[in-house]
C-alpha cells in the first residue's frame, strides 16, 4: 500500500516534470539554447493563472490566459535576447549567461510584486480527494495533472511526428545549416518553438502550484531535474526525456522505503551519475 | 547568364580567400570549378549563396542584382547549394525530409515535385519510411541531392557531391545530375575533387588558384592545356 | 535650491517617512526628550518582519508622544539596520551605546542577539528581544529580556497537552535548517520527557511543498501524534495530509498561523500553539490608519515591549533614578507583571506569557486550550 502510493505520487510529480523536460528538450535541440530562463516561464504561468483566479477568472479560461502571457513572454526571450545574440554569432557560454540574466529579471519581478513568500491558490477542486481501488487516494489536481501531463506530452509527440510544422521543427534541429538553404527558417522556427514551449510548460506551471504553493523561485529544482532527465534520456529524443523524468521521480519516492528522505535526492542523482558514465549519449539517443 | 559573379572579394574575418573574382554561367550549363584545397571553391560557393556577403563585386541571377539579397530569396528564385556531407536531416525519415522541404520549395507548378522525385530516384520510394541518417552513402548522397532539386532549381551549386562515394554511385549520381540539368535546362556548378568525372560531365571547366580563376574554357581545352600546372 | 537645503528637505522626507521626529503638538513636552535604540533588520531578507516590528515600536511612540511623553518626557528610539547579520549588530549596538550611551536596545533575530548579548552584560545595557525563540536566549545574558517564550516553552505546552489528552507515541517532521531542528529536537526530549514515545523522524527542505513521501513515511509508523516544525508551505502539507485520512492528531507550532492554512477546509483538525499577544479592534483599527498597514503579529509583540519600555521609564522618573541600563534591569523584576497587550510576568529574562493551543475548524479556528510556558 505505501509502496503503490508512492508509485503513484511519483507518476504524478513526474509527468509534470515530463512535460518540463520535453518543453525544454524542444528549446534546447531546436536552438540550442540552455534555456534557464524556461524556469521563470514556468514560475510566471502559475503567478499569471494566480492573479487571474484572484480576479474571479474561471480556472480553465484563467490556464489558457496564462498560457498566452507565457507564450508571448517566451516568444520575446527568443526575438529579443537570444535571436540577436545568435545574429551576432556569440558563444554558447554568452547565451546561457544571458538566459540566467533573465531568470533572474523574472524571478525578482515576481517576488517584488507578488512577496517572496509562499502564495496559495484559494481552496478549490485542487484538494478533493478521490478513494481508488488498492487504498490509493489521489486528489484532484493530482488526477489532472497526470492526465493533463500525459495528454500534452502524447500531443506533443504527435504534433512534432505528424504536423507539417513539427517536421520543419525536427529538419531545424537535425540540421540547421540545411534548413537555412531549404527555406525552412530557422530563426521563424526557434520563434515557434519557444512559443510552443512554453505554452506546454505553462501546464506543469499552473498545476504545479495549485497543488504546491507559489514561490518566485520555484522553477529552479524542478528545471534542474528536467534537465537531467532530458540528458539521461537523450538530446533530441522527447520521449526519452519524458520517461526519464517519470523514472527519475518515481525513484526518489521509492528510495524512501529503503532510505531517510535527506538521502533519496542524493542517492537518485548518484545512480544517474553512474548510468551517465555508463551510456553518455543517453538511453534513447538517436545513432546519427 | 542565369548565375554572375563579377569582382568578387570575399572571405572570413581579416582573411581574403576569393578575390576580384568574376564567374558565368550560362542557363543549362553544366560548369565544374576546380581547384586545389583552399583555392577558393566552396568560399566562390557560398557568397553565391549568400551565406558570406562579399566586400566587394556583384552577384545576379538571372539578370537581377542579388549581392545583398537573404539566402532565402535566392532559394525562392532557383538557386540551390548541395552543401559538402550534410545535405540530409538525418533524424528525419526520408519521406519527412522530402515533405519538409516540398512544402516550402515546391508549390503548384513546380518542376520537381514529391512524385517525381520518387520517380526518379526510386531508391527513395523504397526507404521512403526509413530514418535519413540511418541508410547508406549513397542513399543519403541520393536524398540529398532530391532535397537539392525539390521545387524549380535554375542553377544547382554543388560541393563536392562525390565525396565518399563508391566509384560506381559516383557514376548514377553523375547520371542524374546530367539527366535533370539536360532534361530541364537546369544550369550546375560543380565543385569536384573526382577531376576525371568532373571534367567528364562538365560543358566548361573553371580553375581556381589562390582566389582567383586562372583557367576557363571546355574540357577539351582543359586536357589539351597543361592543365596540371594550374594546381 | 542650494545643496543645503536639498539636504535639509532629503533629511525631512526621511524622518518623516520613518515618522521619527516629525514636527509634532509638544503639548506637555518641555522636558528633556528620552532616547533608545533599536537594532532590527531593516533590509535584506529580513525586512518584511523588522519593518513590520518598527512600525509596532513607532505607533506605540506616536500615541504615548501624543499624550505628552512620560512625565512630559518625549520619548524617541533611533533605529539602526543590521539586516539580520550578527556582525552588522555588532557594529551597530557599538555607535549606539559607544557613541550615543543609549541605555536600553530592541532586538529582534536570534543570531544578532546573540551576538550582542556579552557586550550587553559587559556594558550594562538593557536588550528586550520579541522576535526570537531560541532556547539560547534565555540565558544569554542577566540584560537580554525576551518577551516571547522559547521554543523549548512553548513546544513544552504543547507537549504538557497531549499528554493529558492520552497520546503516547508520536511521530515528527521537521524543517531541515536551524528552526526546523530546534524545534524538533525540542519536542523529542519534552515528549520523552513526560514519557512518550518517538516512532519515527523525517526531514523536508525550507520551500519544498511536496510533504507526500515523507508523510507517506511516517504514516506507516502508525502513531497518535504527528508533530510539524515546518516554517513554510503549510497549507499544501494541509491538503497533503487531508489526502491520506490518517487518524493521527496533527500538531504543530506558531508557524501553523498562516491565514491561507486557516481558510482551507482540508486543515480542520489540525491544532497548534500560538503566542496570545491580541489586540483590540480598535487598535487594530487606529495602527492601520496611522501606519498604513495591517497590525501584524510581530507588530503587536513591539507595540507590547514598548509598553514595557514605558513602564519602566515611568517606574524610574517617579523613583527619580536615572536612567540606566542596570536601572532599567532593575526596574523589570520589581515591576514583574507588565500589562500591555497581554498579562506578562518576569520571574527569569524570559516572560511567563499565555500560550494558547489553537484547534482549525476548517476555514477558522478556536481556541481549545491555555497553558503557560515556563
Amino acid at each position: 500500500m505505501l509502496a503503490l502510493q508512492l508509485l503513484v505520487n511519483g507518476i504524478v510529480t513526474g509527468s509534470a516534470l515530463g512535460v518540463m523536460a520535453v518543453s525544454f528538450a524542444l528549446i534546447y535541440a531546436t536552438t540550442r539554447v540552455f534555456h534557464v530562463a524556461h524556469a521563470g516561464v514556468y514560475t510566471l504561468g502559475g503567478y499569471l493563472a494566480w492573479t487571474l483566479v484572484h480576479r474571479g477568472v474561471p480556472d480553465l479560461p484563467a490556464l489558457v490566459l496564462a498560457m498566452a502571457g507565457c507564450v508571448v513572454v517566451g516568444s520575446l526571450i527568443q526575438i529579443l535576447l537570444y535571436g540577436p545574440l545568435d545574429r551576432r554569432g556569440a558563444a554558447q557560454l554568452v547565451v546561457l549567461i544571458a538566459s540566467l540574466g533573465a531568470l533572474a529579471v523574472i524571478q525578482n519581478l515576481i517576488a517584488a510584486v507578488y512577496s517572496p513568500d509562499i502564495l496559495e491558490f484559494p481552496p478549490n477542486w485542487a484538494g478533493h480527494v478521490f478513494p481508488l481501488p488498492g487504498g490509493l487516494r489521489l486528489t484532484g489536481v493530482q488526477i489532472a495533472t497526470v492526465v493533463v501531463d500525459f495528454i500534452a506530452f502524447g500531443l506533443t509527440l504527435a504534433f512534432a511526428h505528424r504536423t507539417l510544422l513539427g517536421k520543419r521543427i525536427r529538419a531545424v534541429a537535425s540540421n540547421p545549416f540545411l534548413a537555412e538553404i531549404t527555406r525552412l527558417e530557422p530563426r521563424r522556427v526557434h520563434v515557434y518553438v519557444m512559443a510552443i514551449a512554453s505554452a506546454l510548460v505553462c501546464l506543469p506551471g499552473v498545476l504545479g502550484p495549485l497543488d504546491y504553493g507559489l514561490q518566485p523561485y520555484g522553477g529552479v529544482t524542478p528545471l534542474l531535474t528536467a534537465t537531467i532527465a532530458m540528458i539521461a534520456g537523450g538530446i533530441g529524443s522527447l520521449a526519452g526525456a519524458f520517461a526519464l523524468a517519470v523514472a527519475i521521480v518515481v525513484l526518489q519516492n521509492l528510495a524512501l522505503l529503503v532510505m531517510p528522505g535527506e538521502w533519496s535526492i542524493g542517492v537518485t542523482f548518484a545512480i544517474f551519475v553512474v548510468f551517465m558514465l555508463l551510456r553518455p549519449r543517453g538511453l534513447f539517443a538517436g545513432k546519427a | 547568364m542565369i548565375l554572375e559573379l563579377e569582382a568578387i572579394a570575399a572571405g572570413y574575418g581579416a582573411k581574403t580567400v576569393v578575390s576580384d573574382l568574376t564567374f558565368r554561367v550560362a542557363a543549362g550549363e553544366i560548369v565544374a570549378l576546380l581547384g586545389h584545397n583552399g583555392a577558393g571553391k566552396t568560399t566562390t560557393l557560398k557568397t553565391a549563396m549568400g551565406l558570406i556577403t562579399p566586400r566587394a563585386g556583384m552577384v545576379r541571377l538571372a539578370g537581377a542584382p542579388l549581392t545583398r539579397a537573404p539566402v532565402a530569396e535566392r532559394v525562392a528564385r532557383g538557386l540551390r547549394l548541395l552543401p559538402e556531407g550534410r545535405g540530409i536531416f538525418p533524424d528525419l525519415t526520408v519521406a519527412e525530409n522530402i515533405d519538409v522541404v516540398a512544402a516550402r520549395l515546391a508549390g503548384r507548378g513546380a518542376m520537381f515535385a514529391p512524385a517525381d522525385l520518387y520517380r526518379l530516384l526510386p531508391v527513395l520510394e523504397e526507404r521512403r519510411g526509413t530514418r535519413a541518417g540511418s541508410m547508406s552513402g549513397g542513399q543519403q548522397q541520393m536524398l540529398a541531392f532530391a532535397l537539392a532539386i525539390l521545387g524549380t532549381p535554375r542553377c544547382l551549386l554543388l560541393d563536392e557531391p562525390s565525396i565518399g562515394l563508391a566509384p560506381n554511385l559516383v557514376e548514377r549520381l553523375f547520371a542524374e545530375i546530367r539527366n535533370v540539368c539536360r532534361a530541364h535546362g537546369v544550369a550546375a556548378v560543380l565543385v569536384e575533387q573526382n577531376v576525371a568525372a568532373a571534367m567528364a560531365l562538365a560543358d566548361r571547366v573553371v580553375i581556381m588558384n589562390g582566389g582567383r580563376v586562372v583557367f576557363d574554357g571546355t574540357p577539351q581545352a582543359a586536357r589539351e592545356s597543361n592543365l596540371w600546372e594550374h594546381f | 535650491m542650494s545643496s543645503r537645503a536639498r539636504s535639509l528637505l532629503a533629511a525631512l522626507a526621511v524622518s518623516a517617512a520613518l515618522g521619527i521626529s516629525a514636527p509634532r503638538p509638544a503639548r506637555a513636552a518641555d522636558a528633556a526628550p528620552i532616547t533608545f535604540g533599536a537594532i532590527l533588520p531593516l533590509t535584506g531578507p529580513g525586512a518584511v518582519i523588522g519593518t513590520e516590528q518598527m512600525k509596532g515600536i513607532q505607533f506605540a511612540l506616536k500615541q504615548q508622544n501624543a499624550k505628552g511623553g512620560i512625565d512630559g518626557h518625549p520619548i524617541r528610539v533611533v533605529f539602526e539596520d543590521d539586516q539580520a547579520k550578527p556582525d552588522q549588530a555588532v557594529l551597530a549596538f557599538n555607535k549606539l551605546v559607544g557613541l550615543q550611551h543609549l541605555p536600553m536596545i530592541y532586538t529582534a533575530y536570534s543570531g544578532p542577539s546573540l551576538a550582542m548579548a556579552p557586550l550587553t552584560a559587559r556594558k550594562h545595557v538593557l536588550m528586550l528581544n520579541a522576535g526570537a525563540q531560541s532556547d539560547k536566549l534565555a540565558h544569554a545574558s542577566p540584560y537580554l529580556f525576551n518577551t516571547l517564550p522559547t521554543t523549548a516553552d512553548e513546544v513544552g505546552v504543547m507537549v504538557k497537552y497531549l499528554r493529558a489528552h492520552g497520546k503516547s507515541t508520536s511521530v515528527v517532521l521537521y524543517e531541515n535548517d536551524a528552526a526546523g531542528i530546534g524545534g524538533r529536537d525540542d519536542f523529542v526530549r519534552e515528549f520523552k520527557a513526560a514519557g512518550g514515545k518517538i516512532l519515527a523522524q523525517e526531514p523536508t527542505q525550507f520551500g519544498q511543498t511536496d510533504y507526500r513521501p515523507a508523510l507517506l513515511k511516517l504514516a506507516a509508523a502508525k502513531a497518535q501524534v504527528l508533530f510539524v516544525v515546518t516554517t513554510a508551505g503549510q497549507k499544501s502539507m494541509a491538503d497533503q495530509l487531508h489526502q491520506m485520512n490518517q487518524t493521527w492528531l496533527v500538531a504543530g507550532t506558531t508557524f501553523m498561523e498562516d491565514p491561507p492554512t486557516i481558510a482551507d477546509p482540508n486543515a480542520k483538525g489540525i491544532i497548534h500553539t500560538q503566542v496570545v499577544a491580541n489586540a483590540s479592534p480598535e487598535l487594530m483599527a487606529a495602527f492601520k490608519k496611522e501606519m498604513g498597514a495591517e497590525m501584524g503579529f510581530f507588530s503587536r509583540q513591539y507595540y507590547n515591549a514598548t509598553q514595557i519600555m514605558f513602564a519602566l521609564t515611568e517606574h524610574l522618573l517617579k523613583e527619580h533614578k536615572a536612567i540606566t541600563g542596570e536601572n532599567l534591569r532593575a526596574a523589570i523584576f520589581q515591576i514583574k507583571t507588565f500589562h500591555g497587550l497581554v498579562p506578562m510576568t518576569f520571574t527569569t529574562n524570559t516572560a511567563v506569557v499565555p500560550v494558547a493551543i489553537n484547534e482549525m475548524t476548517g476555514g477558522s479556528e478556536k481556541t481549545i486550550a491555555t497553558g503557560t510556558a515556563h
